[in-house]
Order: C-alpha cells, then structure tokens, then sequence
C-alpha cells in the first residue's frame, strides 16, 4: 500500500536541490526519532543547509577538534539569555 | 599549492594516480595536524558580549542564496591534549567526576531519573512497614505471608535505583534552593533592614537571620509535633549554603544537566558539596571538548531546566530523551549504550516517532525562560559547559563557505566505516548546484550510525528500485540485515529528474509512505509506479 505524505505550504520547494535538502533534514530526524523537537519542515531551507554543511564538516574534523553547531548560536540567539557568553 | 588541508581527510591511491609524490602526500598528512588555514584565532580574552554578536551575526542567513554558507561561522575546539592542564585542585575528585561524566552508562541513568522526575514517578518516600510486617506471622500463613512480603521487597528493590537517585536529587536541589533563597532573598531583605550596616555585618549576620526566619516557619506549622521539630541553627545553614552554592556553579559551569548526573553518581554529595571551587573552571574545561558530555548537555538540559526549574508541565519519556541526544555527534561507545537501553525497552521502531511526538511543543516554548527569577534579579542557567578557560591557541574560528570552497576536490574523506568520499561531493552544499549522490550517501552511512534500532537509510544507489521485480517482503528479506534483524522502517531517496524524493518502507505494516517536497503531483506518481 502507498500512501501520500501531508506535506505543508511551508515545506514546499521549487527546486531539486532545495528537495534533496528537505530529504536530507527528514532522513535525520525520522532515523533518529527525533521528530519530537519540532515539526519536519519548521527549518527554513538556509537552515537545513546550514546543519547539513554543519554536519559534514563535524564529520571531516571529528578526529581532533570539536565543532560547536551553529544551531546553538540561533537558539541563543531566540532565547536571549544563556549567560552572556554563548558559544564560548 | 593547496593550501586548506581537511581535519580526517586522507589522500588515497586515487590520488597517488594523480601523479603526486611521496612528499606531497606527506606535506598533506602533516598538514591534517596543524589547525586549518583560513582561520581566525580568536583574540585571548575577548569579552563574552562581544563573542555573542559575532557568533549572532555569523548566523544571520543570507538573502542572497549563493552566499548562504559563506555567513556561517563555527568555533573550534581543540581537545583534550590543549585542555587539560596541570591544575591540581580537587585533582582526585575531578578525575572521578571525569570518569563519571564520560560513562555513557551514568548518562542513561541520569535520563531515566529524568523521565522519572517529569513524570512524577520517581517517589522517594519508603514506608519501611509495609516491608517488614508480615516478619511477624507464625503458623499456617507463614510461606504465603512471606512470599508475599518477599514480593514487596522485590518491588522495593526494583525502585531501589529509582528512589535513591531521585534522593539525591532533591538533596541536591534542596542545597540549591537554601543557597539562591539566602543570596537572592534574605541578604538583600537583610541589608533593607539594616542599611547603614557594613557588607561583613551582613555576612556575618545572615546565616543565623535565616535560621532564625525557618525556624519561625517552622512553629507555625500545626501539623507538626513539636517533639519531633529539629531547630536548625546557623551553622547548619551555612552549611547548606555552601554546599548549594557549589552544586549551583558545577551546573552553571557543567551545563545544568549535571545536577542529573551528581545524582546518579557513586560519589557522596558531602564530597562535591565540600570541595573547593576553584577546581570547577578546570572540569568545566575539559568537560566542554567531551563530545559524549557535551552532546549529552546541550540536548539534555532544557529538560533538565523544564523539569527541575521550569514549568515542568511535559513528561519526558526516556526514549523522547534518548533521540534527544542522537541528534547531536556522539560517540560509537554513546550509540551502543543508546541502543542497548532501546532494545531493553522493546518499544518497536515504527512506535517511535509517536512516542516522541507525545511531547511535542513549539520549538519557540522549548527555549524559554532559560534563567531564574529572584525578587530583582535574574540568575542566567546554563546548558553546557563553557570554554572559558580554553587559551586562544585551543580555539580557532572558521568560515564554513571558505572550508568548501577552498579544500581541494580531489582530497579524499574517509568516515568512521571506512568508507571514501571525494571532497567535491561536499562542494555541491554551494548554490546553485544540485546535492550530490555521494554526499547523501556520506551523510546516510552518518545518520544510519545513530539510527534507532530497527530504522535503516539506504544509499542513492537503492533509492531507484524499479529494476527489482521482486516484492517488498523480498526486497527488505535481501538488504542487509542490522543487528536488529530485518528493519522495521526503511528510507531511502527517491531521484527522479525534478527532485528527491523521500520513501518510508513500514515493513510491519507493508505501508510505503512517500513523500514528495516539491508541488508536482505527477512526480510521485512515477514513485507509486515502482512500487506498485
């Protein structure tokens, strides 16, 4: 049996690059259950390419520094306060 | 000359065909040591301020979309080697803590406290009675009566962990509490009421005013016998202080998702509340280039922060708190221990993802109210350690636009399961190129390492199934089976010219969920076509 996803206005793209990203984001949350922390699609497609690039190159440097996600900064960024020195 | 070397990246025979000599490919090698080029060094010593709207403006996204990477700045952390220095203060026990925060085991344990806590079920009072009584009974209903104190016993010992870590978590937060409340509350009430006395007079004074205030709270509660009040005295109060005050800082300085784990730990709490804590900045130091710890903090604090200081109004349940951390880079030793507890629980794959969406709230209500509020002031919470005490040489910045357009193509990537990928796939993250297979790949083989139990991502290779023929059941039966067996939820890419497609195999339900992010309907159509 096959069945159609919902997929949102917001989560439409025009383009294939721009779809494989929204795979891309979709393939991490839904292997790793983490659905949960806020609905496919919520990240705009500059965000996902952000945590996608973000991801890769954590993935390259991984035997010896430790890459602080950039996503971090954004939260503190939303949340204003996180001690006055985010990222740090 | 290239002149951006890739932290893991090795150059291969399909270099070495490329006409390279041994010392190039040596340079190379060397170079993978060194920080990368095209890095900032952080200035010793900036302040905090100024860091954050660096690091704000480093993530504005850009307008123009070719550019969206070249706006993306990251810190690097260097570790351990340029972290751990020679600091000897609480030596013995920050090598204990250490080892306590590294144990992904611990981390486990400190996730189901959690869960335990949100959900109410952690309940610390043990009516010894109930255990006890049927000791008594002689005669006929001695093995039944036993058996059955003997099942009491057993559910005891069951909660046993449960109630002793939930314990020490409330001493903890009791400690706490005493420490904010004198600090944030009575000192300033104090220095009201006495504003022409000297800050050493209030310090002097607070300890026993408070005593003094609690013990007056205390006569005025009926229900109490008086015989069994306890008046407490500044000294002890003092005490309390004190050791509240540094569980405070190791979870300001640790993130605030260690207090979870000074609760599971084997270590006494008089010996963390007692310990100096000058020797906090060196463990907060080493523990931020952790990346089990960190990713442990940074994805576990604002539940801890919700449940322990907020409006604790969500009931995490422990796999919720699990996929948590596999968001985040962790370890292999991280993941096994994940999934081990996963297995455990025998929730089944395709279960999962309900679970997790039990709890779900925007993610703007997430973040909120990451600090405390007493009387005037506001006390910031933090959620993962700092880097404050890092030199400037264990920090560098780097332009992620800059890393992908200047690493050379032909460099050679080789992830944790030995598989290569050429540089030039993580190019094609630059506008306006369409991503490339390999890099999809690359990041399948990434995300199929933290996967739950049961879940599996195929290649681009597999995404086109129409040359299959056979059936579903034969297509799953053929893959590759997981240590779990055959996966319950399979996904894979869907390419067709226009777009990529997402398709989710439910094996248990032989259901085949596409789905399909750009509005063209005749699209999937093509996929229902294969599948069908």
């Amino acid at each position: 049996m096959t069945a159609y996803a919902k997929i949102g206005e917001e989560e439409l793209v025009t383009s294939k690059r721009d779809s494989t990203l929204r795979y891309l984001d979709f393939l991490c949350r839904e292997i790793t259950g983490s659905r949960g922390r806020g609905r496919p699609g919520c990240l705009s497609i500059d965000g996902i390419l952000e945590a996608v690039a973000v991801e890769a190159y954590v993935q390259v440097l991984n035997a010896s520094w430790r890459v602080v996600p950039v996503r971090f900064f954004e939260e503190n960024l939303e949340l204003g306060a996180m001690g006055g020195s985010a990222g740090s | 000359m290239r002149t951006v070397p890739i932290g893991t990246a090795r150059q291969a025979a399909r270099i070495d065909a490329g006409g390279h000599t041994r010392r190039e490919r040596e340079n190379r090698r060397k170079k993978v040591e060194e920080p990368p080029a095209n890095l900032v060094n952080e200035p010793q010593g900036r302040p905090p301020a100024k860091r954050q709207r660096v690091n704000n403006a480093s993530t504005r996204p850009s307008r123009d979309p070719a550019s969206a990477l070249d706006h993306v700045e990251l810190d690097l952390i260097k570790y351990p080697e340029g972290v751990r220095g020679p600091s000897t203060i609480n030596l013995s026990l920050n090598t204990f803590l250490l080892n306590d925060f590294g144990k992904p085991e611990n981390l486990i344990k400190a996730i189901k406290l959690l869960s335990n806590v949100s959900r109410g079920a952690a309940n610390p009072s043990i009516d010894l009675s109930s255990i006890l009584l049927a000791l008594e009974v002689r005669g006929n209903h001695l093995v039944p009566n036993l058996i059955a104190t003997s099942f009491r016993a057993n559910a005891h010992l069951d909660d046993l962990e449960k109630n002793a870590t939930a314990n020490r978590l409330k001493t903890i937060l009791s400690y706490i509490i005493h420490f904010l409340t004198l600090e944030y509350a009575i000192v300033p009430e104090l220095r009201k009421e006495n504003p022409t006395q000297t800050l050493k007079w209030i310090e002097g004074q607070k300890y026993q005013y408070f005593a003094d205030m609690l013990n007056a709270a205390a006569s005025s509660v009926p229900t109490e016998p008086e015989a069994e009040r306890k008046e407490i005295t500044g000294i002890k109060v003092r005490k309390h202080r004190d050791y509240g005050r540094v569980f405070w800082e190791y979870g300001q300085a640790l993130g605030i998702a260690s207090l979870l784990v000074f609760a599971v730990s084997d270590i006494g709490l008089s010996r963390v509340g007692s310990s100096s804590r000058a020797g906090i900045p060196q463990l907060a130091a080493d523990l931020s280039t952790d990346n089990t710890w960190w990713a442990f903090a940074h994805s576990i604090s604002p539940p801890t922060f919700r449940t322990l200081f907020g409006s604790c109004n969500i009931a995490y349940s422990v796999p919720e708190l699990l996929n948590r951390i596999r968001r985040e880079p962790i370890s292999p030793t991280t993941t096994i221990a994940i999934n081990k507890e996963y297995n455990a629980l025998q929730i089944p794959a395709s279960h999962r993802t309900a679970l997790d969406l039990e709890s779900e709230v925007p993610t703007a209500v997430q973040g909120r109210n990451w600090e405390i509020a007493i009387g005037e002031q506001t006390l910031p919470v933090k959620r993962h350690p700092t880097a404050q005490a890092l030199v400037s040489e264990n920090m560098v910045r780097r332009n992620l636009g800059n890393w992908l357009k200047n690493t050379p193509g032909d460099e050679i990537v080789e992830d944790s399961n030995g598989n290569s990928t050429p540089f030039h796939a993580f190019k094609s993250l630059l506008a306006p190129s369409d991503i490339s297979h390999d890099l999809i790949d690359f990041l399948t083989n990434v995300f199929n390492a933290r996967a739950i139990p049961g879940r599996i991502a195929l290649p681009v290779a597999h995404g086109v199934l129409a040359s299959f023929g056979g059936t579903l059941e034969e297509f799953l039966n053929g893959l590759s089976a997981p240590p779990g067996g055959v996966p319950e939820r399979v996904l894979c890419p869907f390419d067709v010219e226009e777009a990529t497609i997402g398709i989710v195999i439910a094996a248990s339900a032989s259901t085949i969920i596409v789905y399909n992010w750009v509005n063209k309907h005749n699209l999937a159509d093509e996929v229902v076509q294969v599948f069908s």
